[in-house]
């Protein structure tokens, strides 16, 4: 038990660095807008600083006095991989133009302060779900990880791409919104408890006693499920991915690749914690969801990836396809058939596999932010005549984007081969072998399209340079060493963790502590009967 | 409250969330599309109380102030959106965008 | 809920309790419809330019009625929407914050500075509303 200031450090620290961002942003000067950037940078690193010491220091889990908020193991992880990846996004985003309004993908003019507060305050949001511990804290983080995002991607482009981009994005994320909240209506009107320990205690006993849940507790857990789905980019909510992820700017496509698809994992795994309790003894229903969810999502993303000709299109439906094989471990996370008990091994599965996502994602759209636009727009590449024949021409980029394409695909030496490896296994030792060999399909049509970036790259030829072709030329000759700095961290982290035994073995370890979740007990007796309220009124 | 009375807020809460659903699904104008959002929380909000007043507790309540709270900032952000996209498009017809097509 | 009605508590019956609201609404339809008949029945009918008018003996209508509103309008509306429901937190905690003085209680310090931060936290959301010249008219 302690209280909230103690419990929130990282989160504190995030959004003072947002506050005074805001001041920042109102600054026409361009001193301030580099000042911006580094403010956010320092903060995301004091908050990465105070994460790590707190994930492998502290071994008991702490909650908050009213119990509104409690930081185990798991959030502990969230925390640092959050923070970290976060430091890579930051970096991508890097204002390097002279003036400091952009770089040579992202353009928010004036708007850098505001930028990177919300840019921060995302983050924030995404590390108070980790922590949430109460439908209402829950509602709002993720409130406060989603709100940011809509403006970051109306703001991140003066085009009206950008813009419709941002509607859509905002209104189909009301739509899931109001979904989740229906969903959230009805766990607590058939549970009575709006803390995740409460609620846990009465989901789980009408388990013990009926061996299924209740009609409306399985209809509020089916829609929340499908609410998260929008978050994670999962199957019923993942159209608009490709849009969304074409109209932003390149930068914030990668960060809403990231950041909205772990805060809904994260959400998604508190709430089958709340329903099936420390180890997940889940009713077979939501099993068989989780088991069709899996599936299709990670199907359709691969076939709809297959028909894109814009490379953030391609990558926006991989990433609908890797959130596929993120749920193959969710579904293996119940212990099907009571074999070995798979679950610790599935949920640091998902944790890896998580991490290694953000990692490799990060330098594919870095080196598409880092290529020159053909047609003089001063903007990252985008599609696959831009691509043509890149790679031998800047031979660096090229090769870093075969690293990660190839990490993506899941060959051997890199992180996501790893990733992939501690998906199928709990998937297998949970009994799910036809959906570990439905993952190993798609693992391999993604192939196809992956292979034809790094094709496109290095074997056909670039097309005919014009003029316009120099001028994008020119905005590639600007440093770019922040942007550069990120693509270097994100290859080298693919590589390092998926290649070299101690670095792996510290990420599954982390993985492995992060995977100590666990469910609070109840602090007061649940079930105030009718007549609390007539007793506190006057 | 008994659990007819339970019943009859909650038959209210549901149909003012699938007349907003519809409405969100058949609409082409985006202020009536951000409507239909705002009246599907409305129908959440109201089983909340209902919930609330049900259990006799204040949980529900407490719920539905975080949820309008919400609802003002996503009605100032979608006006924000909206009106950017007005003055580029001068139309508000979800028809009316070529940009974006999936 | 519905007994929290004062109405509700003097006539215990549900179908009675109704009683006054269908009276309401059958007056109400009673008084529309009767008007709009005897204006028919009884009213002349005459017609002209100065009838045509939106306002009969009134201003003299300029312009369209569907005219832009300024966009200052929209961003002073969006202040106001969101300012004005924070409200709804200030109200629960000034009614347990005396509560907690009177009882000595050891949480009083920190109840206050919750509210002073969350105070704070909106002092900043205005203070960048005016650094951005929002409250500018011109």
């Amino acid at each position: 038990m302690t209280d909230l200031l103690s419990i929130t450090i990282p989160e504190l620290i995030l959004v003072g660095a947002a506050c005074v961002l805001f001041f920042l942003g109102c600054s026409r000067r361009t001193a301030a807008r580099g000042v911006a950037a580094w403010l956010a940078l320092g903060a995301l690193l004091s908050a990465l600083v105070v994460s790590v010491y707190a994930l492998f220091s502290a071994v008991a889990p702490v909650e908050m006095v009213s119990g509104s908020l409690r930081l185990d193991n798991f959030g502990r992880y969230i925390r640092v991989l959050g923070l970290a990846v976060g430091v890579i996004l930051l970096l991508l985003a890097w204002p390097t133009r002279a003036d400091r309004t952009g770089n040579s993908a992202l353009r928010f003019g004036g708007d850098v302060g505001e930028f990177y507060a919300m840019f921060l305050l995302s983050i924030a949001g995404l590390l108070l779900v980790a922590v949430a511990d109460d439908l209402i804290v829950l509602f709002m983080a993720l409130e406060l990880l989603s709100i940011p995002t809509y403006i970051m991607v109306s703001i991140s482009r003066p085009i009206a791409a950008a813009q419709e981009a941002a509607v859509k994005y905002f209104f189909l994320g009301a739509l899931s919104i109001a979904v989740m909240l229906l969903g959230f209506s009805y766990l607590y009107g058939s549970t009575g408890q709006i803390r995740f320990a409460e609620m846990s205690a009465v989901l789980r006993g009408s388990m013990e006693a009926t061996g299924a849940l209740p009609r409306w507790q399985m209809f509020g857990v089916i829609l929340v499920l499908i609410g998260f789905a929008y978050k994670m980019a999962a199957f019923p909510l993942h159209f608009y991915a490709g849009d969304v992820y074409e109209g932003a700017a390149t930068p914030v496509t990668a960060f809403l690749a990231f950041v909205p698809k772990t805060a809904g994992f994260v959400a998604l795994i508190r709430l089958l914690t709340v329903v099936g309790g420390d180890h997940f003894k889940l009713p077979p229903q939501i099993l068989t969801f989780l088991w069709v969810l899996a599936a299709l999502t990670m199907t359709i993303g691969n076939v709809l990836a297959l028909l894109q000709n814009n490379v953030k299109r391609v990558l926006a439906y991989s990433s609908v396809a890797h959130s596929g094989y993120m749920l193959v471990g969710i579904a293996a996370l119940f212990p099907h058939l009571q074999r070995p008990d798979p679950r610790p091994l599935a949920l640091s599965g998902v944790l890896f596999y998580l991490a290694a996502y953000g990692i490799m994602n990060c330098g594919v759209f870095g080196v598409l932010m880092l290529l020159p636009a053909r047609d003089g727009r001063d903007d990252s590449a985008e599609t696959f005549e831009e691509l043509a024949g890149q790679g031998r021409r800047h031979l660096g980029l090229g090769l870093g984007m075969a690293v990660c394409c190839l990490s993506l695909i899941g060959i051997p030496l890199t992180v996501g081969f790893l990733g992939k490896l501690m998906l199928i296994r709990p998937a297998l030792a949970g009994g799910l072998t036809w959906l570990a060999i439905i993952l190993v399909i798609n693992a391999a049509v993604s192939a196809t399209y992956y292979l034809h970036i790094i094709g496109v790259m290095f074997l056909r030829s670039e097309g005919a340079v014009d003029e316009q072709g120099l001028s994008g030329e020119a905005a590639m000759r600007r440093p770019q060493f922040a942007v550069g700095l990120g693509v270097v961290l994100s290859v080298i982290g693919t590589l390092l963790f998926g290649a070299v035994p101690p670095a792996a073995q510290i990420l599954t370890y982390g993985a492995e502590l992060g995977a100590e979740i666990s469910c609070a007990q109840p602090i007061a007796p649940p079930a105030t009967g009718p007549g609390r309220l007539a007793a506190d009124s006057p | 409250m008994s659990d007819v009375v339970l019943q009859q807020y909650l038959a209210v809460g549901a149909i003012l969330f699938v007349i907003g659903l519809i409405g969100f699904m058949t609409r082409r104008n985006l202020i009536v599309l951000f409507l239909s959002t705002e009246v599907m929380f409305q129908g959440v909000a109201i089983n909340f109380v209902a919930f609330s007043r049900y259990y006799a507790g204040l949980d529900g309540q407490v719920f539905v102030i975080f949820l309008l709270v919400i609802a003002a900032a996503e009605a100032s952000l979608a006006l924000g959106l909206i009106v950017l996209l007005f003055r580029r498009r001068l139309t508000l017809d979800v028809d009316a965008w070529r940009e974006l097509k999936g | 809920m519905l007994n929290l009605l004062p109405l509700a508590q003097l006539v215990p019956e549900p179908q009675t309790a109704w009683l006054p609201v269908v009276l309401l609404v059958v007056i109400g339809l009673l008084f529309v419809v009767g008007t709009l008949v005897m204006s028919i029945a009884i009213g002349p009918h005459r017609t002209g330019p100065g009838k045509e008018l939106a306002y009969e003996s009134g201003m003299v209508p300029v312009g369209d009625a569907r005219q832009r509103f300024n966009v200052r309008f929209y961003l002073v509306a969006m202040i106001f929407l969101v300012f004005d429901v924070e409200i709804v937190f200030f109200y629960p905690w000034a009614t347990i914050y005396p509560d907690a003085l009177a009882a000595n209680s050891p949480y009083t310090g920190r109840l206050l500075a919750e509210m002073l931060l969350f105070a704070g936290l909106l002092l900043v959301a205005y203070l960048y509303a005016w650094g951005k010249g929002v409250f500018h008219w011109d």
